[in-house]
């Protein structure tokens, strides 16, 4: 688990980066606006099979340190909204890749509701991000002293 | 430390992105839709006004430019993910409406008739509505320099009212603005199936799809004025009001546009609902545009209805558009009989003289009956009496040539006051009706009288109302084939007298 943290941190950093230069200017450069959207979906799937096999370590290691309650709070939140973001931007991902073998979709309706849901949690997991390193530095910090 | 090494990572990695973020846009600059520069289209001819290229249409693009072959696309690329669209579009008028050949012989003969005074530039006034990518790319045109693209041969194709930005019902004559560039997101097809609301977004839909549910976008083409150069005649002639028929009915003043009906998915169910004072307005909308031209949905034509529809279109198989014009064939039939209503409603004997009264009722249309280009559309009462022995004593309109028949059409004439049966566009210098078309919701009351021999033997009295959709000389004239036009039973009445 040494590279658990550069791993994560730099992954959440591209997907939330990625993710929202695409919503708010894609439509700007659509051709520009597509490359973020292929990074940020196989970037999306490649940290969604990482966590699958990182997440139970890092939550093996750590729980038994953390003594507040917030921090619990926030790290399983983060938890939560982080598989429900990863778990949308799949869904996402499937009709994608199914391009290049038997196209399948969803209904218009079922896709505004995944891009919301995955919109929504997204914003979710950048707060609580931040939030969660921000105790584990709080943490690390009265560790020292 | 370890705060320190976390505070690098997240500066590398806000770096790469800035970085990733400069050369990816840097590498991939903005691509364009470029329309065609007038004076880049070669041997262009512009005879009337120069900032209206596409007169004596009302057509406009955005850009104020031509259509670029290059990089319209075909609906045969949106079917590969709109299907059920594309399925229900197939088999409809509009995406023939170019390629429909009646249509486009008649387009020929009626440039014939011009061809020394611009007959291939006036043809832009009929395409205008028909064919308008066509006219977009400058095809109209006595020397044609635009190479031949799919989207040209599919009327109105996707991309058309996809992209329209503006329409203008009052102006008629094809007013729409379309934006072409808004069909040139160039999205992939794997990006567009990762997330198609980005191509809606890119194609502006959510300000299009406003513009697409309003009856004006419909009107835009549904009310057809000729003026000159179009017509001999200085007056303006009203040819099709269909839209402001509409305006002026019931179903304007209840928000029940012209989608309601002709882009439903159960038109016969919210027609009937609607008689029965239900408005449902439907959520979903359908691309079938159900519509009066039953023949052009007839299968069992074979391939004279092939022949008739212009071929296949791009994206799809003979056998499956036979397939998609069958499924969509008995509700086209239905959607027919739903918009009118034949009652006998009095009969009596005065001096040897049996008086019958037909009411003839527009009942589900939420236009004139019968409506559009009624030179050629038309409807007709029959009426029939028969004695106890089930022989005929009186039969009027039998057909539609019978001699004091009640019909409903326009009359094209001449300069000469000569009927034009043909639907010569270009040499009409007036329009008159037989008589009044019936507004939505009225009702028109027809007198017949029949002289008798003995009123007594009279059994049976029976109404029909039948409709045709053109006349035999549009056929000749166009296709030099006397075919006889099929007539439709719209609606009929029956009184046995005992």
């Amino acid at each position: 688990m040494r590279l658990f943290v550069p791993i994560t941190l730099v992954s959440i950093i591209l997907l939330i980066t990625s993710g929202f230069v695409y919503y708010l200017f894609a439509s700007y450069n659509w051709g520009a606006g597509e490359i973020f959207m292929h990074i940020h979906l196989w970037l999306g799937l490649f940290f969604s099979f990482y966590l699958i096999y990182a997440i139970p370590r890092h939550i093996k290691e750590n729980t038994s340190k953390i003594k507040l309650n917030n921090f619990r709070f926030v790290s399983y939140s983060l938890m939560g909204f982080l598989s429900i973001t990863l778990f949308s931007g799949i869904l996402h991902f499937i009709p994608y890749l199914s391009y290049f073998f038997t196209p399948i979709y969803y209904q218009f309706d079922t896709y505004n509701l995944i891009s919301k849901v995955h919109l929504i949690f997204a914003s979710l997991v950048s707060i609580f991000f931040i939030v969660h390193l921000s105790l584990h530095f709080k943490k690390v910090k009265n560790e020292n002293f | 430390m370890r705060i320190f090494k976390y505070k690098k990572i997240i500066i590398a990695s806000f770096a790469l992105f800035f970085v990733a973020s400069f050369v990816i846009y840097g590498l991939n600059p903005k691509v364009e839709y470029k329309g065609i520069d007038i004076d880049d289209v070669d041997f262009y001819s512009l005879p009337w006004d120069k900032e209206k290229p596409f007169f004596p249409g009302e057509l406009a693009t955005a850009d104020a430019k031509m259509g670029n072959p290059k990089a319209i696309p075909s609906s045969s690329e949106c079917v590969k993910c709109h299907k059920k669209e594309f399925e229900e579009w197939v088999p409809s008028l509009h995406s023939i409406s170019g390629r429909d050949l009646i249509y486009e012989n008649s387009i020929e003969v009626n440039v014939d008739l011009m061809k020394n005074h611009h007959g291939k530039e006036l043809s832009r006034f009929c395409d205008s509505c028909h064919n308008p990518i066509e006219v977009a790319m400058g095809k109209n045109n006595p020397i044609i320099s635009v190479e031949p693209s799919d989207v040209q041969t599919e009327g109105l194709a996707c991309v058309f009212c996809h992209t329209a930005t503006h329409a203008d019902a009052e102006l008629g004559n094809g007013a729409i603005t379309f934006d072409l560039n808004k069909a040139y997101d160039n999205l992939s097809g794997s990006a567009i199936l990762a997330s198609p609301t980005d191509h809606a977004r890119a194609f502006g839909s959510a300000k299009t799809n406003k513009l697409l549910k309003s009856a004006e976008f419909c009107g835009a083409c549904h009310n057809e004025r000729y003026y000159p150069p179009v017509t001999p005649s200085q007056k303006v002639l009203h040819a099709q009001s269909t839209y402001d028929e509409w305006k002026n009915s019931w179903y304007a003043k209840n928000n029940i546009t012209c989608q309601d009906c002709h882009m439903n998915y159960e038109p016969v169910k919210f027609i009937g609902d609607l008689q029965k004072g239900i408005v449902e307005k439907p959520e979903k909308y359908s691309h079938n545009f159900w519509g009066g031209n039953h023949v052009l949905q007839d299968t069992n034509l074979k391939e004279t209805l092939l022949f008739l529809r212009g071929g296949v279109l791009p994206g799809v198989d003979v056998k499956e558009y036979f397939r998609l014009i069958d499924k969509q064939k008995p509700t086209t039939l239905k959607f027919l009989k739903a918009a009118a209503k034949v009652e006998i409603i009095s009969k009596k004997v005065v001096d040897k003289t049996l008086e019958i009264k037909v009411k003839v009722t527009n009942v589900g249309a939420g236009h004139n009956l019968p409506t559009g280009v009624v030179d050629q559309k038309h409807m007709w009462l029959e009426l029939k009496v028969s004695d106890d022995t089930n022989q005929t004593i009186y039969n009027n309109g039998k057909t539609d040539r019978d001699e004091n028949v009640v019909i409903w059409a326009e009359r094209f004439r001449d300069k000469k006051g000569k009927i034009i049966m043909d639907h010569m566009t270009f040499k009409t210098a007036d329009i008159t009706l037989t008589r009044p078309t019936i507004p939505p919701r009225e009702s028109q009351i027809i007198t017949y009288k029949v002289v008798l021999k003995d009123a007594l033997k009279v059994k049976n009295i029976e109404a029909k109302l039948w409709y045709k959709i053109a006349y035999e000389e549009l056929v000749i004239k166009t296709l030099h084939r006397n075919i006889p036009i099929p007539k439709f039973l719209l609606a009929s009445d029956k009184e046995e007298i005992k």
